[in-house]
């Protein structure tokens, strides 16, 4: 592995940024060995050559002021830096940076619980606090918070949310339920926004808005700022929690599901982010592919057929949970019942039926707040296979469901891909995760599962489909289908970048969004 | 209800233990980074995928000892599904402390001990 | 950086030395139809062999802990069983644990070595009952790993009965081969899984 530096960078300037920064963090926190330390931060699901986000350098400051101190040197010498938080979501890149040679800002090291406020129901973290640790935390200190996870539990509660995650309790829109932040900006200022702003505030953490522009969106998903604290609502603990699971027994019975969730999730009779999980993703977290099918390519319908019976689940498979007292668990229990087993071949399971069965533990887990890995057991399927995710956004509507299926599915599956897949429903969108698994150690299949991608943006999009959240090698391409009125949008972005990075050092290309000095990088 | 407030809680081991020049407990770095995926039951992912290979011993905990070099190559590689971990989550001498850990055997890495904290 | 397809392929093509060996040397199998060559992993490209009158085919590939760590487990990989008659690995604990550890379940090992580890001058041999006995003398006989291999390669060996026995330790007091501890491995093919 040989060094990459930055464009516009030379070592002069390079060794210049690095001699400050080990003076900021100490030298034991700035990353250079090629060997033993900067091969830890590459895509290591990659689909293309691993040199094209190969960082230069990383370094851990361990505070603020550290963070500051990195910042304003990078500013001196035109270093592009990267900012993760716990660096762990490999669908989507892990700690690489977008840009070949810049340098990871890793903020791992920052990694207190600064607050836990039981009476009013927060916690403030900083960036390093994975979903585990809270969850330890929590435990240790016998509260009565949940926490919200996404599902595997490593992931960083912080970083998670500024990059507009979800999860499966009824807080499962983390980004709704951030309240205050901490960013420091590209000339190293410290920021406190909302109600922060206000010295000595004490509702820093109760009321997200503040006076004026509602600034903290602006800090996530992108690089006007690092992130270096935020104030996240905890749901208290309720006095009941039942999950449940139905099984359909056809695919076009996600047609009729769908349509009947939305008036469940619109009237809040399930709280948590009810989701329709497609049978391969349920088999591929606790079966191996090979053992129903030696062959390449999608499994046919006899092994398909297997599956399920082996593991008693359907072509879809709905999870929800009813939460609270036990008279308003077993009332909206019923309704659910009412409509949703009233689809013929549905069979209804609630976890005395399910006891052992990894599927439905770790769905139970984390509708309840409990991080675990079980979800990560896909990349087994194979096995030893990598994943990029492909999401896009659909309305509730049997309609779209169906369409967004098939427009998926076949291309998946023409392209010699299993369709793996879930639909999770939030307030009032449907988010479509499709899990691209392909074999690690097969290249050919890499660049074609990175090809299909591409393809799966360009159908999607031309339907009205835009996607939430993607991996390093597609930003460009689908921030370009955000394109209405000659990219008003983009343009408006591009705008902001220049006035609070006009030096274009913080995250170059995060979300298609390019400093002025770096904007021939782009698409 | 009282208000229960814990402040500035620090979970780095890596900076407690860089600050207090305390040699770094390899049995608790395996509790906080690696049981996750290598604890016992097939739901852990690391354990799933090893049970192919080490049907007797798929979990990390009750596996023969491994070879530091080998532990220390695996962790900041990765090794096929198993992404690497970074020097900001484990130090240089965590591994060290990790590999030495997992260097022993099933019968000591369960040993059970009275914890002094 | 390595990829796990290139191990074997590396950056200098598929063979990187071909030294033919006797064609008595008992892991092939029966000679007269096992055409497969061995394949010997070790550290340095063109390692010694002692002479011998038979001709058999030896592939030798470079193996390191990087190399060892990047294997494949599939089956069907560059390291498969189809394409060998016997392995025999020379290097590091740690290359070789690695490597015993990356190999699929298809190649079974019935020697493993420790040279060095505990004692300058002790050799800790883990085999099947029958084979620990007859190292004695490879062991003793050899003065550095590659005589030990070579000693290795010319045992009659019925891959059958090694299947089947229990594996055993043996301590041997030897010469010392290098400054620092080293590792051997002998693996032959199984039957499909």
């Amino acid at each position: 592995m040989e060094r990459i530096l930055p464009p516009q960078v030379n070592g002069e300037a390079f060794r210049g940024f690095v001699a400050e920064a080990q003076k900021a963090v100490g030298r034991d926190y700035v990353y250079l060995d090629l060997e033993w330390e900067l091969p830890a931060y590459n895509d290591e699901y990659a689909t293309l050559p691993k040199a094209l986000h190969q960082p230069s350098a990383a370094v851990a400051p361990a505070n603020v002021a550290q963070v500051q101190a990195v910042v304003r040197a990078a500013g001196r010498y035109g270093i592009p830096l990267w900012p993760i938080s716990t660096g762990k979501n490999f669908a989507y890149g892990g700690p690489a940076p977008r840009l070949a040679g810049a340098v990871v800002l890793d903020l791992k090291r920052m990694n207190r619980i600064l607050e836990v406020n039981e009476k009013h129901a927060y916690a403030v973290v900083e960036p390093g606090v994975s979903y585990m640790d809270m969850y330890r935390h929590l435990q240790s200190i016998g509260s009565k918070l949940w926490i919200d996870p996404a599902a595997p539990g490593w992931g960083g509660m912080l970083g998670n949310l500024v990059d507009h995650g979800a999860g499966y309790t009824p807080y499962g829109d983390h980004l709704l339920m951030q309240c205050g932040m901490e960013v420091v900006l590209a000339d190293g200022t410290i920021a406190h926004t909302a109600m922060g702003a206000l010295p000595g505030s004490r509702t820093t953490h109760l009321y997200k808005y503040g006076l004026g522009p509602w600034a903290d969106g602006l800090f996530t998903q992108s690089n006007f700022g690092v992130v270096t604290r935020i104030g996240i609502w905890l749901m208290p603990e309720p006095p009941g929690y039942t999950p449940f699971m139905i099984t359909y027994e056809r695919e076009e019975d996600l047609y009729e599901v769908t349509e009947r969730v939305r008036p469940l999730k619109l009237n809040n009779i399930i709280p948590n982010a009810a989701t329709t999980v497609e049978m391969l993703w349920e088999a591929a977290v606790q079966k191996q592919r090979r053992h129903y099918h030696t062959g390449k390519g999608p499994l046919p319908e006899s092994a398909r057929k297997k599956l399920r019976a082996d593991l008693q689940i359907g072509v879809w498979n709905f999870y929800g949970a009813v939460y609270g007292p036990a008279p308003i668990m077993e009332n909206n229990l019923e309704i659910i019942r009412d409509s949703l087993t009233s689809i013929p071949g549905a069979k209804i399971y609630f976890d005395d039926d399910r006891k052992g069965d990894i599927g439905w533990e770790y769905r139970r887990q984390l509708m309840r707040g409990i991080p675990n890995m079980t979800e990560y057991n896909q990349m087994n399927w194979i096995p030893n296979g990598g994943h990029m995710d492909f999401s896009p956004i659909s309305p509730v509507t049997g309609e779209d469901a169906m369409r967004q299926y098939s427009l998926i599915r076949d291309r998946v599956n023409r392209a010699g891909f299993d369709y793996i897949g879930e639909m999770l429903v939030g307030w009032r969108d449907m988010h479509h995760i499709f899990a691209l698994v392909y074999d690690l150690q097969d290249e050919a299949e890499k660049r074609r599962a990175n090809q299909l991608f591409g393809e799966l943006i360009d159908a999607a999009a031309a339907e009205g489909y835009g996607e939430y959240r993607t991996h390093l090698d597609f930003m460009d391409k689908i921030a370009g289908t955000y394109n209405w009125n000659d990219a008003a949008q983009q343009r408006q972005r591009e705008r902001l970048k220049d006035a609070l990075d006009p030096s274009g050092i913080l995250g170059p290309g995060k979300m298609g969004i390019w400093p002025q000095r770096l904007r021939k990088e782009g698409v | 209800m009282k208000t229960l407030l814990s402040l500035a809680v620090g979970l780095g081991l890596g900076t407690l233990s860089s600050t207090l020049l305390a040699e770094p407990d390899g049995r608790a770095l395996f509790e906080q980074y690696c049981t996750v995926c290598h604890d016992r039951g097939m739901e852990y992912p690391g354990t799933a995928r090893l049970a192919d290979r080490w049907p007797q011993q798929p979990s990390l905990l009750d596996r023969e000892p491994l070879e530091p070099d080998y532990v220390r190559r695996i962790v900041r590689h990765g090794l096929n599904m198993m992404p690497p971990f970074r020097p900001s989550e484990i130090s240089a001498r965590e591994l060290d402390a990790l590999a030495r850990y997992l260097s022993t055997s099933a019968a000591q890495k369960n040993k059970i001990e009275d914890k002094e904290k | 950086m390595m990829t796990r397809r290139n191990f074997l392929t590396g950056t200098t093509g598929l063979l990187c030395g071909a030294t033919v060996l006797p064609a008595w040397a008992g892991l092939v199998g029966d000679p007269r139809t096992d055409l497969r060559p061995v394949l010997l992993l070790s550290e340095h490209p063109d390692p010694r062999l002692p002479f011998s009158p038979r001709e058999v085919s030896l592939e030798h590939h470079p193996l390191s802990l990087e190399r060892a760590a990047a294997i494949s487990h599939q089956a069907e990989g560059p390291l498969s069983v189809d394409n060998y008659s016997a392995l025999v690995a020379l290097g590091t604990p740690a290359a070789i644990f690695a490597l015993r550890t990356q190999l699929g379940s298809r190649w079974r090992v019935v020697m493993r070595g420790m040279h060095g580890a505990k004692a300058a001058r002790l050799h800790e041999i883990h085999a099947p009952a029958s084979l620990a006995g007859s190292l004695a003398g490879a062991v003793g006989a050899a003065r550095d790993e590659y005589d030990f291999a070579g000693n290795l390669l010319a045992l009659d060996l019925d891959p059958r009965e090694l299947f089947k026995q229990k594996r055993i330790s043996r301590l041997h007091q030897a010469q010392c081969w290098a400054d620092t501890a080293r590792a051997s491995l002998l693996a032959l093919p199984g039957r499909a899984v």
